[in-house]
């Protein structure tokens, strides 16, 4: 099976007026199209700053990413939003809905944005969201929906444009147990349904041992 | 059509679902008052000065000059009696494009009425004018008398009817039927004609008495106040002609074409040496560039006005940026394009500004077609103060300056400029705080929320 991300010698270092932060220190990863890996760290070792940088909203310092066609790491500002619009799907601990769009809307948003007609993501949004079990809270605005009714939305917005990276930041780490298994279970299971790549970064080892490969960042390298 | 999210996010961002007590959503609003309340007064000055303006102009044009003007020369045959000076006046006429020819002899007197003396302008005309010209027709109100009496001669009439304007009717205290007198002046014992005097040369007063046939009042003080309308038979036989000025009035299919250029040169052509032939703006160009430059610079304080209350619109969406930051790296992290973004805002931007003309644009147009009333009411109201200080009459637009009534005309084409005058700028002030919206980093902002 090919690759469909490859990342080679990536740093980032934050730089604050008192001193300098190396996160990242010469990175590789590879991961096979179709798999689910898992990257398990530290807070503060640089899992999220990773995913943030294959999500195409970070910027590294030195290093190359590439994602199937894309070289995110010499792109500009615009086609940066078409890489995230068109290769990407990102989940973040928070749902980070938008509060004045219903379920609906905030599903097929970024269908509308990667240029999809209304009517079509409509449907979209709406085979998504009964895929992911709420369906009958798809006129809801956020603010009326439970934390795992929005995250399910959220999974269900990540997948709204196909994309062939699923990123999944902390996916379940704002829930309660409960919640935070169903979402878990959810997340992979809408991955193998819709055979998505999923790269999954999580503090919670149960939800890391499902995934295929799992990876530690340790000194800002993964082991 | 890939700008629909941003309509979607713009309307969110004027008529949120959530969180309605935003502050920048108040600022938003606050700005679309501003931008309404600056609005009514650009509208009513617009539409007030083209009325005023127009009126004038329509009111000079019609009544003092007509579209073409010739002096003819007071030394040539033709003007020695009525009758020849009327056919010079109809074959020099007989020119492409022009619809009617008046004769006129001006010449400058005094009138004694009842209250006292008064400088008057005698226009010697024919008769039938006050119907021929359309607007002598629809220009004058008769305010006394009949203007039959003098379109029409009597048989056996004693003394030749007048015509006279109502300013002077009230300064001499003259209504229709009464006799007044006119003084002209001609010289004894010299040689008139010569450009000498002699030493024995008198300049003697000649009295001639009128009845007022009517009163009229063109609205516009200003003109009809010294005017004083004979018939032309009358002026020849009984006033002196000697400081007479003889004119020709030239009426054309409009006064504003430009092929009144040409029809004045096939005038001048026809007249030979005998005259000088003048357009209406040639004549009358000082009052125009007055006009003109008056409503210019009110136009441009009305616009600053409109102008800073647009800035109102800039700040409000710097406050809007501000509290959507969230929304917009939400936007950024899901694709939004930083043009999307800045289009959205200034989408916001743009319904502010159309928000201000949906609330101006009406009220001013409905103070325009009341501003008569309004100005007599403010002038009633002024007047019961001024009378219980014991001060004079307050006229807020003296109609010695202005017309007596403000002819209510909504200039739709000027709307439409100040309308997309409005929107333009809308956009144009938010733009700077709209493109830094589209510049946010949408991971700083997660990080913080």
């Amino acid at each position: 099976m090919s690759n469909i991300l490859t990342i080679k010698d990536l740093e980032k270092v934050y730089v604050t007026d008192s001193e300098k932060l190396q996160v990242l220190k010469g990175l590789n990863l590879e991961v096979a199209e179709g798999s689910k890996i898992a990257i398990v760290g530290e807070s503060g070792s640089g899992k999220s700053t990773l995913l943030n940088i294959i999500g195409g909203i970070d910027n590294a310092t030195s290093g190359t990413v590439k994602a199937g066609d894309w070289d995110v790491t010499s792109l500009n500002e615009a086609k940066m939003s078409e890489y995230r619009s068109h290769f990407t799907g990102l989940i973040f601990q928070f749902h980070y809905l938008l509060k004045d769009f219903s379920a609906l809307e905030n599903v097929y948003m970024p269908a509308l944005i990667a240029g999809v007609s209304k009517k079509e993501a409509m449907e979209r949004a709406a085979q998504l969201l009964s895929d992911v079990g709420v369906a009958e809270r798809r006129d809801h605005l956020p603010s009326q929906l439970s934390g795992g009714e929005r995250q399910r939305v959220a999974v269900a917005r990540a997948l709204i444009n196909d994309p062939s990276l699923i990123l999944a930041d902390e996916p379940t780490g704002n829930l309660d147990p409960a919640n935070a298994e169903k979402i878990g279970s959810l997340l992979f299971s809408m991955a193998d349904k819709y055979k998505k790549t999923l790269i999954l970064v999580t503090h919670d080892m149960n939800l890391a041992s499902n995934g295929d490969k799992q990876f530690r960042i340790v000194e800002g390298r993964l082991k | 059509m890939k700008m629909s999210y941003a309509l979607m996010f713009a309307k969110s961002l004027i008529f949120p679902k959530s969180e309605k007590k935003s502050i920048a959503r108040k600022s938003l609003f606050g700005a679309v008052l501003c931008i309404g309340l600056s609005i009514v007064p650009l509208v009513v000055v617009t539409s007030i000065t083209n009325g005023m303006i127009d009126g004038m102009t329509e009111r000079i044009i019609g009544l003092s000059s007509s579209h073409i003007q010739a002096y003819v020369s007071p030394n040539i045959s033709r003007v020695e009696t009525a009758e020849s000076f009327i056919n010079y006046a109809e074959e020099a006429g007989e020119v492409r494009g022009v619809t009617g020819v008046y004769p006129e002899v001006e010449i400058s007197a005094i009138a004694a009425g009842k209250n006292g003396r008064s400088g008057i302008e005698i226009r010697a005309i024919e008769r039938d004018i006050f119907t021929r010209n359309k607007s002598f027709a629809n220009l004058f109100e008769v305010c006394g008398g009949d203007l039959k009496t003098f379109i029409t001669p009597t048989e056996g009439e004693k003394r030749a009817p007048a015509v006279i304007g109502k300013k002077l009717s009230e300064d001499l205290g003259l209504k229709a039927g009464d006799t007044f007198r006119i003084i002209t002046t001609k010289t004894a014992g010299g040689m008139f004609g010569t450009g000498s005097f002699s030493k024995n040369t008198t300049v003697v007063p000649k009295l001639t008495s009128f009845t007022v046939a009517a009163i009229v009042s063109s609205g516009y003080q200003e003109l009809d106040q010294f005017w004083v309308f004979v018939p032309i038979e009358s002026a020849y036989s009984s006033l002196s002609m000697e400081s007479a000025t003889y004119n020709i009035m030239f009426e054309t299919p409009d006064a504003f074409a430009p092929e009144l250029v040409a029809i004045q040169k096939r005038l001048a052509q026809n007249f030979g040496r005998y005259a000088n032939v003048y357009r209406w703006d040639q004549i009358h160009t000082a009052e125009f560039e007055n006009f003109s430059s008056t409503k210019v610079m009110l136009v441009f304080v009305m616009m600053l006005i409109v102008l800073v209350a647009t800035v109102n619109i800039s700040s409000a969406i710097v406050m809007l940026v501000m509290e959507r930051q969230k929304e917009i790296a939400i936007l950024k992290s899901i694709g939004a394009k930083p043009r999307g973004i800045t289009f959205a805002f200034l989408t916001a931007a743009l319904a502010c500004g159309a928000g201000g003309l949906v609330f101006g644009l009406p009220i001013g147009i409905i103070l325009t077609v009341f501003s008569n009333q309004i100005v007599h009411g403010l002038e009633k109201l002024v007047n019961f103060f001024a009378t219980m200080g014991g001060g004079g009459e307050v006229h807020l637009m003296d109609p010695a300056y202005y017309l007596a009534e403000i002819p209510v005309e909504i200039p739709a084409n000027q709307i439409i400029l100040i309308a997309v005058s409005v929107l333009i700028l809308s956009v144009l002030v938010s733009y700077i705080p709209s493109k830094k919206a589209g510049r946010e980093k949408p991971l700083e902002i997660l990080r913080k929320n």
